[in-house]
């Protein structure tokens, strides 16, 4: 039989027809079947007119209004080559609402073995924007079949593209702005997004700060890839120790009338990094403030509660010493995860720095040092044996010793960051176990003084100090750290408190820790109240002898 | 067009749906041909599609019509080419056809039907069709400028004079104008009071044209009854004194004065 069938048919291109036609297309994936559209109403999008709209309406006639204005304006236009572009109506995209019975593919209904599918309206809203380009080159014709099987060909005026207007959020401009920041830090996006989640639902369920605090506990126990802004490589136990200690701290701030700008604004900013994953990569854009400083990757993470308090009170302390002319290059080295926690402590620690009026006046100074000291500090909170890693670093440093006789010069700088510090961990110690606060933050400090000073004479000195009489604790005669000696630092040479740590740490030996060197040196700073010189851009301490 | 000047959509927004059911083809053609169908005389149909179905594949040939090869311009009379229709298929679930009726009551929207067919309409190439592009690029390659000579000399060339014949008029009829006589002065603020019923502020110019009196006089005027704006919006611009304004909106009395 034959397998060729030919039919002819007629076409006709009716004229006059008062029918104009466009095509509408629609994305392949809305699957989109006009057949099934139950109601649709289409209508003209002028949500673009206000752009249209003259900017500053004159009055015509009456009051405000000048004589022959609009003569003139259009005179200048004219002279000017202004050109106007109409609003037109016809070129505005469509607003498309169709309403389609849909069976309501449930997949879970299938799991459970229902095999009736229910029916449901559901409306679909569109825009669809005219495309440009297409008669360019050909024309487009819709051809129908009339009854009688001619075909009538009509030209296609429009091609109108379709899409499913957004309903969900969208970004704002800062959002967006700090997405944008995180783009290269966000390495694991399934966790991302899953936190991001569990937040929202956490505030949906009107958590507020316990949903905050659930909501820290979960990812403090999540993993972090290369450390984190936060830096809270602690147990959860740890991070509510911080949360509540924070809180408490920014009270006590607040009544003292510091910039509460500024604490706000750090004390969003480790909040939101909380926020972010610990997936994220270090942030290094502090402004160069790390600038030469060496990461050293250590291994060891130290206990969680020493961790927690030392983060904790270090970064005050460290505010308050951070005048300290050297940097802790050692100290860094043995601490990647510093910079994450410096980050979260400089807040803490820019804060506290408003607290006190010494700090207060360098704080500039101070901010650089900060980092530096924090970091240092970080790096020895971290260590399992704080105090076997500052003999490390004591061993280390005394390589590096040149003239040890200008360290005892240093002293009166050092007295004053002392002083500035010892007041915050008074503050501090108030909150929590004073000896282990202090401990730590001395601890800090000193490792923040001691690792960049290259001229670390302190070795020498604290030896000669070991025989120190007149000191208010015991642990102090032990450890030498006495009036007397503070004393003699001050008054040979201008000395920071970073440095003056130092010296202190230098010749600490195990049973006392750098918090207590730090409280005790601050001690003796407050009695002696040392004067206070700007040498550099350091604030330095010294003693005059009278 | 049915929108009104001040931009709204005039339309009809309910869509109507009747025509969703019909299945439509999309035939993309090319300009030549488009351009003959629609300048193809009245009524007329403008050719023949023969549909074969071959070894289950659906072949559709368009052929022209005889009276449609006078249609068009000269250089592509006579020269009829069979053309095919190349079936493509449809993105069936993405394209539609809707129309909207330019009705002076208010645009009419309603939907024409689906696209079950993207058609493309390629020239079969035969003896004819070469001629007709050699035509079209000789067209192509004309200049759209040409250069014309022209039949007599330039006679706008405007020589350098002192004074132009317009400027020279002007001139004579501001003389005979002559001075502007100042009339009385109350005759005078009626006359600004009334100008400033209308506009809040004026400039010199324009009272000066208003009230065709000489300068001199007319700032003695308006510095007793207004004040002379300086600030930075409405500049230069003179306006009443608060005590004389009395702004209304729809009469304009002609003494306003408090």
């Amino acid at each position: 039989m034959t397998s060729s069938r030919a039919d002819e048919y007629l076409v006709c291109v009716p004229k006059h027809s008062s029918k104009q036609y466009n095509v509408m297309r629609f994305n392949a994936g809305d699957k989109i079947d006009i057949r099934k559209w139950v109601k649709g109403s289409l209508s003209r999008d002028l949500s673009a007119k206000k752009i249209y709209e003259e900017e500053e309406v004159y009055p015509e006639y009456g009051e405000g209004s000048e004589y022959g204005r609009k003569q003139r304006e259009e005179a200048r236009r004219l002279k000017y080559g202004f050109k106007r572009s109409k609003f037109k109506v016809k070129d505005q995209p469509w607003n498309l609402m169709v309403s389609a019975i849909e069976p309501e593919a449930d997949s879970k209904k299938k799991l459970n073995g229902k095999s009736d599918i229910k029916p449901k309206v559901i409306t679909k809203e569109f825009s669809g924007r005219k495309e440009g380009g297409i008669g360019e080159g050909s024309m487009y014709f819709v051809f129908t079949q009339r009854p009688d099987c001619t075909f009538e060909a009509h030209p296609v005026e429009d091609w109108y593209n379709f899409k499913r207007k957004i309903r969900h959020r969208t970004l704002t401009d800062e959002e967006a702005e700090e997405a944008w920041e995180k783009r290269d830090k966000i390495l694991n996006h399934l966790n991302y997004m899953a936190r991001k989640r569990l937040h929202i639902n956490d505030e949906e369920e009107g958590g507020g700060e316990e949903g905050k605090i659930k909501l820290e506990k979960k990812k403090s126990s999540s993993k972090m890839k290369n450390g984190d802004e936060d830096l809270m490589i602690h147990d959860n136990e740890d991070y509510e120790l911080y949360m509540s200690g924070g809180s408490s701290d920014d009270a006590e701030e607040d009544d003292e009338g510091t910039s509460s700008k500024k604490k706000q604004k750090k004390k969003s900013k480790p909040k939101k990094e909380s926020d972010d994953e610990k997936d994220e990569a270090v942030e290094d854009s502090d402004d160069g403030e790390h600038e030469g400083t060496e990461i050293a990757y250590a291994s060891d993470i130290s206990s969680e509660n020493e961790e927690i308090y030392d983060s904790k009170i270090a970064p005050r302390g460290l505010d308050e010493l951070s005048s300290s002319s050297s940097s802790d290059d050692e100290e860094e080295n043995n601490k990647p995860e510093e910079k994450n926690t410096e980050k979260s402590k400089q807040s803490k620690a820019t804060a506290d720095s408003d607290n006190s009026d010494l700090s207060a006046e360098s704080a500039s100074d101070l901010e650089d040092e900060d980092s530096l000291s924090r970091s240092a500090l970080l790096m020895q909170q971290k260590k399992i044996s704080p105090k076997d890693k500052k003999a490390g670093k004591r061993s280390a440093s005394n390589s590096r010793s040149s003239t040890p006789n200008s360290e005892l010069s240093g002293s009166p700088n050092v007295k004053r960051k002392l002083h500035d510090v010892s007041k915050k961990l008074e503050a501090q110690a108030s909150r929590q176990s004073p000896l282990t606060v202090g401990g730590s933050n001395i601890l800090g400090k000193r490792c923040a003084t001691g690792v960049g000073s290259e001229t670390s004479g302190k070795r020498q000195k604290t030896n000669p100090e070991g025989s120190g009489t007149s000191t208010p604790t015991r642990d102090s005669t032990q450890h030498g750290i006495t009036e007397e000696a503070v004393r003699k630092y001050l008054t040979h040479k201008p000395i920071t408190t970073k440095d003056l740590l130092k010296k202190f740490k230098a010749k600490k030996k195990t049973g006392i820790t750098s918090e207590q060197i730090v409280d005790k040196v601050a001690k003796i700073l407050k009695k002696l109240n040392p004067q206070k010189i700007m040498m550099g851009d350091k604030m330095h301490l010294y003693l005059k002898l009278t | 067009m049915s929108e009104t000047h001040d931009g709204g959509d005039t339309g009809d927004s309910c869509l109507e749906l009747s025509g969703a059911k019909h299945d439509v083809w999309l035939v993309k053609v090319p300009k030549y041909l488009a351009n003959k169908w629609l300048n193809a005389p009245d009524g007329c149909p403008v050719g023949k599609l023969r549909i074969t179905k071959n070894a289950g594949r659906t072949e559709v040939n368009y052929s022209m019509d005889k009276r449609l090869e006078l249609v068009g311009e000269a250089s592509t009379k006579n020269l009829a080419t069979d053309h095919k229709f190349v079936l493509q298929g449809a993105e069936r679930q993405s394209l539609a056809v809707f129309s909207t009726t330019n009705a002076k009551a208010g645009e009419k929207r309603s939907m024409e039907g689906r696209v079950v067919q993207k058609v493309d309409c390629r020239p079969v190439v035969s003896h004819n069709y070469m001629k007709l592009k050699r035509t079209q690029m000789i067209e192509a390659c004309k200049p759209k400028r040409i250069t014309k000579q022209l039949e007599s000399a330039v006679t706008t060339v405007y020589k350098p004079v002192n004074v132009v014949k317009e400027e020279l008029a002007y001139k004579e009829q501001k003389k005979s104008e002559g001075k502007k006589i100042r009339v009385a002065k109350e005759e005078l603020e009626g006359m600004l009071f009334q100008a400033f019923e209308k506009h809040q502020y004026y400039n010199i110019k324009d009272l000066k044209d208003i009230t065709q009196q000489p300068v001199a006089f007319l700032k003695d005027v308006l510095k007793e009854i207004g004040l002379y704006n300086k600030h930075p919006g409405h500049r230069h611009m003179w306006e009443l004194k608060p005590e004389y304004r009395h702004h209304k909106v729809e009469t304009k009395d002609s003494d306003d004065s408090s």
